[in-house]
C-alpha cells in the first residue's frame, strides 16, 4: 500500500458502533486511517481538532443532524470532502445533503467496494484540487461566475447551486427551455472542477439510434454485432475521470436506463460482447427541456434513474423571467459579436432596450444571440436602432408572421365554425411556406434570408433538406 | 421464512478481513444488539414508537452488514411503517424480540467462540 494512503485520515460518524467498526476495519485493510464517532458532537469536537481528508457522515445521528455536521465542515478552510450515508427512508435528507456540498451519497446498506470507490475519488480529487490550487495564484484571476452572466434572484439561485455541486461528484440534473444555457452549465461544471484535465464527453440521448445506443453508451468488442469491426471505448469509458454529459436524457431507451442505472450505483460496466467488467470514474450531468418528473409520471422515465440523477436539481429560469438580465446579456453578445465581424457598435437604442424587455423569447438566449449577431452582421454603425431588428422579431404568435399566401391559401379561419380537423396544417408546411418567402423576399440569398429569420443558414439548408423527403 | 444468517457475508467478510478482527466486529455486533434487544423490549411493553423507530433503523443496516437477514428484513419492515405518516404497528410485530433473541443465540454459539 503506498505512503499516501496510510496517511490519509478518514472519519467516520455513524450511530450504529459495529457498523462503524466494520467500515473502519474495511478502510484500515485498504490503507486508510481512520476514527470512528457514534454521534455528531464527538465528530464536530475532533473536526476543530484535526480536519480529516474524508468524512463518512451518516444523516440520523442520535444528538444533531449529519447536515449540521456537513455545514461545519464545509465553512472551514480546507475542508473534507463529506460521503454522506443514508437508508432508503432518508433519501430527500441526503439530496438536501447534496445540495450542501457532499462529495457522494451511498444508500446504506452498502459493499465495501461502494465505499472504498468513494472514498478513493474523493481523496483523488482533493489531491487534484491541491494542486490546481498552487497552480490559480499565479495563472489567472478568473472566476466561475465569468462564465454566466446575470444578476436576478433566479440566476444568482443557480450560480450558488452551481458553485457547490463543484466540489462534488454528486449527478446534477439541469432542466430548462431550449436555449436556456443547460450546455454551459455541463461545460462550466466540468471546466471549474478538479476533473477540467480529463475529458468531457457529450451526448446527446435524442440523436442517437436506439440500436447503436448501448455501443455509444459502453463500447464494444470486435465482432459483436454486424458493423463491430474494431474494439471501440463508450463515452462511459472515454470520460473516466472526467464528465459525463448527457443531453436530453429524457429521450433514453427504457432499457438503457436500466443499464445507465446500474453503472450510476456500481461504478461499473461491460463492453457489448464482453464480460470483462470495467470500472469508471465519471460525474454525470443531464439536462432535459421536458418536465422529468412527468416523464416519471408517465412511465417514460424510471423512477429510480431519476432520483439517482436528481441529486442536485438545477432549474435555468426562461429569458423572460429573467428582468434586466436580458440587457445585460445583450451588451456582452454586442461585445462579443462586434469583435468577431469588427464592427464598432456601443450601445441598443432605448426603444431596443424596451422591445427587449417586453419581448417573450421562446427561443431564449439562444435566440437573443441569433437576432444580435444578424444585426450586427447586415447593419454598421454605433447604435443598435430598432429598424435593424429583423422583421419576424417581436411578433409572439405564430400566426402573425404567417405569410398572406398562407392565409389567404389555406382556408383556415379560427372563427368560423365550419373549420375543422382537416383544415389544420402541419407546422412543418407553415415553417416551409414562411422559410420560402423570405427566401424570395431576398433573391434567392439564403444566408440573408436566414439572417432575417433569426436561423443560421445551416438550419435553412437542413430543413430543405428534411422537406425533400417529405410528400407534399 | 428466512434464514437467520447469510453464510456468504460473513465469508466475505474473513476474506477481506484477518480472522481476529472478524471475531472483534461480531463480538462488537452481538453487543450492541443485545443492548438494542433490552431498548426494544421496553419501547415495546409501553409502545414506544419513538425508540423502536430508532432502534429498527440501527438494525436494518447492521443486521444486514452482519448477515442478520431475518432480523434485517423485519426491522426494515417496521421501520418502513413507523418512518411512513400512519406510523402503523401491531402487536404482531413484537415478534422481531424473540427474532433478535434467537439470532443471538446462533451468532453466540458459531462465532463468539472461535472462527
Amino acid at each position: 500500500m503506498s505512503k499516501t494512503l496510510q496517511k490519509t485520515l478518514v472519519y467516520i460518524v455513524e450511530d450504529s458502533l459495529s457498523s462503524g467498526a466494520l467500515y473502519s476495519s474495511q478502510l484500515e485493510k485498504a490503507g486508510y486511517e481512520t476514527r470512528n464517532f457514534v454521534d455528531g458532537y464527538s465528530a464536530l469536537a475532533a473536526i476543530k481538532e484535526r480536519m480529516p481528508s474524508v468524512i463518512i457522515q451518516d444523516v440520523c445521528l442520535p444528538d444533531i443532524s449529519g447536515l449540521n455536521v456537513l455545514q461545519f465542515v464545509n465553512r472551514q478552510d480546507s475542508p473534507a470532502r463529506v460521503i454522506i450515508i443514508t437508508s432508503n427512508s432518508s433519501i430527500e435528507t441526503a439530496v438536501d445533503a447534496m445540495r450542501l456540498g457532499g462529495f457522494d451519497f451511498i444508500e446504506k446498506p452498502f459493499s465495501r467496494e461502494r465505499m472504498i470507490t468513494s472514498v478513493r475519488d474523493a481523496v483523488k480529487q482533493l489531491h487534484l484540487e491541491e494542486v490546481e490550487s498552487k497552480k490559480v495564484t499565479v495563472e489567472t484571476s478568473t472566476t466561475p461566475e465569468l462564465s454566466f452572466i446575470g444578476e436576478s434572484l433566479a440566476m444568482k439561485t443557480v450560480f450558488r447551486l452551481l458553485d457547490s455541486a463543484l466540489r462534488s461528484k454528486a449527478s446534477v440534473f439541469v432542466t430548462g427551455e431550449s436555449g436556456t444555457g443547460k450546455e454551459v452549465c455541463a461545460q462550466y461544471l466540468h471546466s471549474f472542477s478538479a476533473r477540467k484535465n480529463a475529458p468531457l464527453i457529450a451526448i446527446n440521448c435524442a440523436a442517437i439510434p436506439r440500436d447503436l445506443f448501448e455501443s455509444e453508451f459502453f463500447g464494444h468488442m470486435k465482432g459483436s454485432f454486424s458493423g463491430a469491426v474494431s474494439d471501440r471505448k463508450g463515452a462511459v469509458e472515454a470520460a473516466n475521470g472526467g464528465t459525463l454529459f448527457l443531453d436530453e436524457i429524457c429521450e433514453m431507451d427504457l432499457n438503457l436506463q436500466a443499464k445507465l442505472l446500474r453503472f450510476l450505483q456500481t461504478g461499473t460496466f461491460s463492453r457489448v460482447g464482453s464480460t470483462d467488467v470495467i470500472q469508471s470514474d465519471v460525474r454525470v450531468v443531464c439536462a432535459t427541456n421536458r418536465n422529468p418528473a412527468a416523464e416519471v409520471g408517465e412511465g417514460r422515465f424510471r423512477e429510480d434513474l431519476y432520483y439517482r440523477l436528481n441529486v442536485i436539481p438545477i432549474q435555468l429560469p426562461p429569458l423572460r423571467d429573467r428582468g434586466k438580465d436580458i440587457l445585460l446579456l445583450a451588451n456582452a453578445i454586442l461585445t462579443d459579436k462586434n469583435e468577431a465581424n469588427d464592427k464598432e457598435f456601443v450601445q441598443f437604442s432605448s426603444d431596443v432596450q424596451s422591445m427587449f424587455m417586453q419581448y417573450d423569447w421562446p427561443g431564449n438566449i439562444r435566440e437573443l444571440q441569433n437576432i444580435i449577431e444578424n444585426m450586427v452582421v447586415i447593419h454598421s454603425g454605433t447604435d443598435i436602432t430598432s429598424d435593424m431588428l429583423p422583421e419576424t422579431f417581436g411578433k409572439k404568435s405564430l400566426s402573425a408572421i404567417k405569410p398572406a399566401s398562407i392565409t389567404t391559401d389555406s382556408h383556415i379561419n379560427v372563427s368560423s365554425k365550419e373549420a375543422n380537423i382537416k383544415d389544420i396544417i402541419p407546422m412543418w408546411l407553415i415553417e416551409k411556406n414562411v422559410i420560402e418567402q423570405a427566401i424570395n423576399i431576398c433573391d434567392g440569398n439564403i444566408p440573408l434570408a436566414a439572417a432575417h429569420l433569426g436561423v443560421s443558414a445551416s438550419t435553412i439548408y437542413r430543413k430543405i433538406k428534411s422537406w425533400q423527403g417529405e410528400a407534399i | 421464512m428466512h434464514n437467520l444468517i447469510d453464510e456468504n457475508v460473513i465469508e466475505q467478510m474473513k476474506d477481506d478481513l484477518d480472522d481476529e478482527t472478524c471475531h472483534k466486529l461480531i463480538g462488537l455486533f452481538i453487543e450492541e444488539t443485545t443492548s438494542l434487544l433490552a431498548d426494544l423490549e421496553k419501547a415495546f411493553e409501553v409502545m414506544d414508537l419513538p425508540t423502536i423507530e430508532s432502534v429498527t433503523h440501527i438494525l436494518k443496516n447492521s443486521a444486514a452488514l452482519y448477515g442478520a437477514v431475518s432480523v434485517a428484513i423485519a426491522a426494515k419492515d417496521i421501520n418502513d411503517r413507523l418512518s411512513s405518516p400512519s406510523k402503523m404497528i401491531t402487536r404482531e410485530d413484537s415478534q422481531l424480540l424473540a427474532l433478535i433473541n434467537k439470532t443471538l443465540k446462533v451468532y453466540n454459539s458459531k462465532y463468539n467462540k472461535a472462527l
